[in-house]
């Protein structure tokens, strides 16, 4: 029955087949379920020993009312409502225990130990598994398969972590049980599987892709992956648990939060039949003001759900056009120069819907500033990513340089070929992308009420695009090194190159307020927090001299293409030897 | 990363005329690491039905070569063409790729999986159906002799046993074309015989098969055509035949049982007869000799009319190491 099975799905996707042949052994699936059927049993007996004690007086889990004559004091974090009402054996009273409140935190315990085993523990499996493949060269053979990109990928995504999925599946009694008995709404109960299998789908196919693309670091890379995973998740939880924080900042940085799968869970929780505070954890009420172009999404859950869904679509959708592009060929950029211009465009266009929000307890202008100047530190981040994402490889470049005019399709016209051409220098895509995204922001800061800080903003987006378009410039200038590591040292000097000013000011107690240097600022990885202080001189000046930076690295970068492409005969017509070219 | 135009069916013809004629035609294939040009402008042509050997010292690209043509690495710049079609690194071709089968030199396996699901998987990843499927996994395995392996762990197989799964596994799809990097090296002399057999049945079946190798003796049993590589270019390329009529010398062993100065004397007596080297040990004469079987006939009928006691005449050709020694070709550097 099970290879009849296992046949057809072989059928459907070989991929699948191979991964799923390898793993599914009969001690494998015991180990599986027994790790899962632990964390339930622990999960299960750690809520029981937080079963109202004899002792207490008031729980969490009571739902009895305090007694008038009653003079003890109130634990801080319970309420009066809390009480544990006895009879005269000592006995908890009927109706009093809060069953449902017990089940919900369960049910948002086991949610959380999911939504961890799987992303961390599947972006792990799948980075190693693809880094140990290329390692051995087996990749390459599948590569050559008649088989599509997307088949043989998607084999990966469902069948190498399938211990994983059986793990967790094997939770899903008691989850779903535990919802039941928390009456909660068991159409959001799946509503939320939906939300955190989009997000394996989201989360898996970029781990593909950071695998593919990172392959250069080894065995190392699975670690980097899943710490990355495991840190985002940590701190975004920590704010959604935690009852006295408010997880939404009102700003872009919310579309960050709705990346994390435990998003949706408010919209599940307040299905409960409690009081928030009672619960005091995911409040819902929160969510309900948060608004992408003054749109109440997330008012209610089904467009919540919607917007959730459609976020970790868009995200999966460009992972998949890198994945595409990246896994036949090592040498080509993730994302091609025409798909960087829409990729920037939507993601810009993304984080402003939540950068227009109005905070009520501030000047309006003012928090529009402040969101605006978060949303430059996004754009500076976005910046280094399409460097990353466009770079092409020194090898790329140099054919480039030399073979040009055989082989693309724009040898007439050098501009076109850098604007649209797969092998050409990033350097102009990059700066076009940020004309693209900066137009978009321009437009927004005309429109939008910025009354006495419109200036302000407008200096802070043209700082921060120049100090782009300098990291850009040694960016792509490091790239040419001969070093085989020259993708780190790059990634290393870029970061230095944000790091070292910022904490340097903080060193030298350098405030963009007060400080007689402050000018220096300008020059940092976030200009745009002191464009508000500054004379326009003053930034006119630095302005002038990151210009100046940007045209001189690329008339370098450029001669030493030049060098890079000529032809045997010339070098050797200059008498230059062939190993002082390219140093 | 596409390095080619866009070529429509036209331009393809007027570009590359010939290119259907030929199971592999490249045009000034090239492929550069940094400043070194590993391949360099090679128009290869090899003919459907043909054993073609790729000769060259290490580092002359033959790998290079080969792992273009597999689609496994992309050129510099160049054209390839399988059976008339351009090969492209992507997804646009499933057909050209159903049609190669590619053992490169270090044969990677899967050691978690079995024989049989091995072949199995990839018969699967070439599309191949029950009951066909199953069929030609049996058939393949008869044809490595690794039958009775069939459900034993890849990590147990020796290294002749898995050099065998390989090409198995590279011909499990029944591709029309075989590209076989050194295949038979490190391999003992019956695992090498071995081999040689399993591709003479190939090659009665009607695939083209390139194979590289530097065990020149190897490719002299197998090969009909063949392509020397020296430092990145193909220096030499024709039919076995053709090169041997070309380049190598004929020459006949004569012993004697008299004395060897009488057999010398009298071979002075021939023009055709240029050099000649006494073989150590034996009462023989190696001798250039470049006349027709007629005439050699001659030779003969004169040696015995001389009176000279020949007990053995037989006429050899040079082989293929001495032929590749003799074009000159140094090791690259």
């Amino acid at each position: 029955m099970f290879d009849r099975i296992l046949d057809k799905t072989g059928d459907w996707n070989p991929q699948l087949f191979r991964e799923l042949k390898g793993r599914l052994k009969s001690r494998n699936i015991a180990i599986a379920l027994g790790i899962s059927a632990i964390i339930q049993v622990f999960t299960y007996l750690v809520f029981l020993s937080h079963y109202p004690g004899k002792h207490d007086n008031f729980s969490r889990y009571c739902s009895g009312y305090t007694p008038a004559d009653w003079d003890g004091y109130t634990p801080y974090n319970l309420s009066e409502s809390q009480f544990c009402a006895r009879d005269a054996a000592g006995a908890l009273q009927s109706g009093v225990f809060n069953s449902e409140l017990w089940w919900l935190d369960i049910f948002t315990t086991l949610s959380f130990v999911a939504i961890f085993a799987l992303l961390i523990v599947g972006v792990y499996m799948l980075i190693a598994d693809l880094s140990r493949e290329e390692r051995r060269g087996t990749l390459g053979f599948i590569r050559l398969s008649p088989q599509s990109t997307r088949s043989l990928l998607i084999g990966k995504i469902l069948g190498v972590p399938a211990l994983l999925y059986l793990a967790v599946a094997a939770m899903l009694p008691l989850h779903l049980g535990s919802a039941i008995a928390a009456h909660l709404d068991i159409g959001r109960v799946f509503a939320f599987y939906l939300v955190l299998a989009a997000s394996g789908a989201f989360f898996f196919s970029g781990s593909l892709l950071y695998g593919l693309v990172s392959a250069s670091l080894g065995n190392f890379q699975a670690w980097v992956g899943a710490g990355a995973v495991f840190s985002f998740l940590s701190f975004y939880s920590f704010y959604l648990i935690n009852s006295y924080g408010d997880p939404l900042t009102f700003s872009l940085a919310d579309l960050f939060l709705l990346l994390h799968p435990a998003a949706f869970l408010p919209y599940v929780v307040s299905t409960a039949p409690h009081s928030l505070d009672t619960i005091s954890y995911l409040h819902a009420k929160d969510f309900a003001e948060l608004t992408w172009f003054e749109l109440p999404f997330f008012h209610n859950a089904n467009t919540a759900i919607a917007f959730i869904l459609a976020n970790f679509g868009v995200g999966t959708y460009w992972i998949w056009q890198g994945l595409q592009r990246r896994f036949h060929s090592a040498h080509s950029t993730v994302i091609s120069k025409q798909q960087s211009y829409f990729l920037s465009g939507s993601i810009v266009l993304a984080m402003m819907g939540f950068a227009v929000q109005e905070g009520d307890w501030q000047d309006s202008s003012a928090y529009l500033l402040r969101n605006f100047n978060v949303l430059y530190v996004f754009l500076m981040f976005m910046g280094l990513g399409l460097i990353a994402c466009l770079s092409p490889h020194r090898q790329t470049l140099q054919d480039w340089a030399r073979y040009r005019h055989q082989n693309t399709n724009n040898s007439r016209s050098l501009w076109r070929d850098l604007v649209w051409g797969e092998q050409s220098p990033a350097t102009l895509a990059v700066a076009l992308n940020f004309v693209v995204t900066g137009s978009m922001i321009f437009v927004a800061i005309l429109m939008l009420p910025f009354g006495e800080y419109r200036v302000t903003a407008l200096l802070g987006l043209i700082c921060t695009i120049s100090i782009v378009l300098v990291y850009a410039s040694i960016a792509q200038w490091m790239l040419m090194m001969k070093s085989n590591k020259r993708g780190v040292w790059t990634a290393a000097t870029i970061t230095a190159a944000i790091l070292t000013p910022l904490l340097g000011f903080a060193i030298l107690e350098i405030d963009p307020t007060n400080s007689l240097y402050r000018g220096l600022w300008l020059f940092s990885a976030t200009p745009a927090f002191a464009t508000e202080l500054m004379a326009f001189s003053t930034v006119g000046l630095a302005l002038l001299g990151e210009w100046t930076a940007i045209v001189l690295m690329n008339v370098q970068m450029s001669r030493q293409l030049k060098k890079a492409g000529e032809s045997a005969t010339q070098a050797l017509l200059q008498g230059r030897d062939r190993a002082a070219m390219m140093s | 990363m596409k390095t080619s135009l866009p070529v429509t069916q036209r331009d393809q013809h007027l570009l590359y005329p010939d290119a259907d004629q030929y199971a592999i035609a490249t045009y000034g294939l090239t492929k550069q690491f940094e400043r070194y040009i590993a391949v360099n402008e090679i128009d290869l042509q090899v003919k459907a039905g043909e054993v073609y050997g790729l000769i060259g010292p290490n580092g002359a690209g033959k790998t290079t070569l080969i792992r273009m043509l597999a689609a496994a690495e992309e050129p510099t710049t160049g054209a390839i063409f399988i059976n008339g079609e351009r090969l492209l690194r992507d997804d646009s071709n499933p057909k050209l790729k159903q049609r190669l089968g590619y053992l490169p030199d270090d044969y990677p396996l899967y050691h978690d999986l079995n024989v049989w699901d091995y072949l199995d998987y990839f018969a699967r990843l070439y599309r191949l159906r029950q009951p066909h499927r199953r069929r030609r996994v049996y058939e393949v395995l008869e044809l490595v002799q690794l039958t009775n392996k069939k459900d034993s762990l890849i990590s147990t197989l020796s290294r002749g046993m898995k050099q065998r799964l390989s090409l198995a596994r590279t011909i499990v799809h029944e591709p029309i074309l075989l590209l076989l990097d050194e295949p038979v090296s490190g391999l003992d002399p019956i695992a090498r015989m071995q081999f040689r057999e399993i591709i003479k049945v190939l090659q009665e079946a009607g695939m083209t098969i390139l194979i590289s190798s530097h065990v020149l003796s190897d490719l002299a049993e197998l090969c009909t055509s063949v392509g020397i590589m020296e430092m990145g270019f193909l220096v030499e390329s024709a039919s076995l035949k053709e090169l041997y009529r070309r380049l190598a010398r004929q020459q006949i062993v004569i012993s004697t049982l008299g004395a060897l100065d009488d057999l010398k004397t009298e071979l002075r007596n021939f023009s055709l007869a240029r050099e000649w080297e006494t073989l150590p040990g034996q009462n023989s004469l190696r001798v250039e000799f470049s006349g027709s079987p007629d005439e050699s006939a001659e030779l003969l009928k004169a040696l015995v009319t001389a009176g000279l006691p020949i007990n053995e005449f037989h006429c050899t050709q040079e082989d293929l190491e001495s032929i590749f020694l003799k074009l000159g070709h140094k090791q690259a550097s």
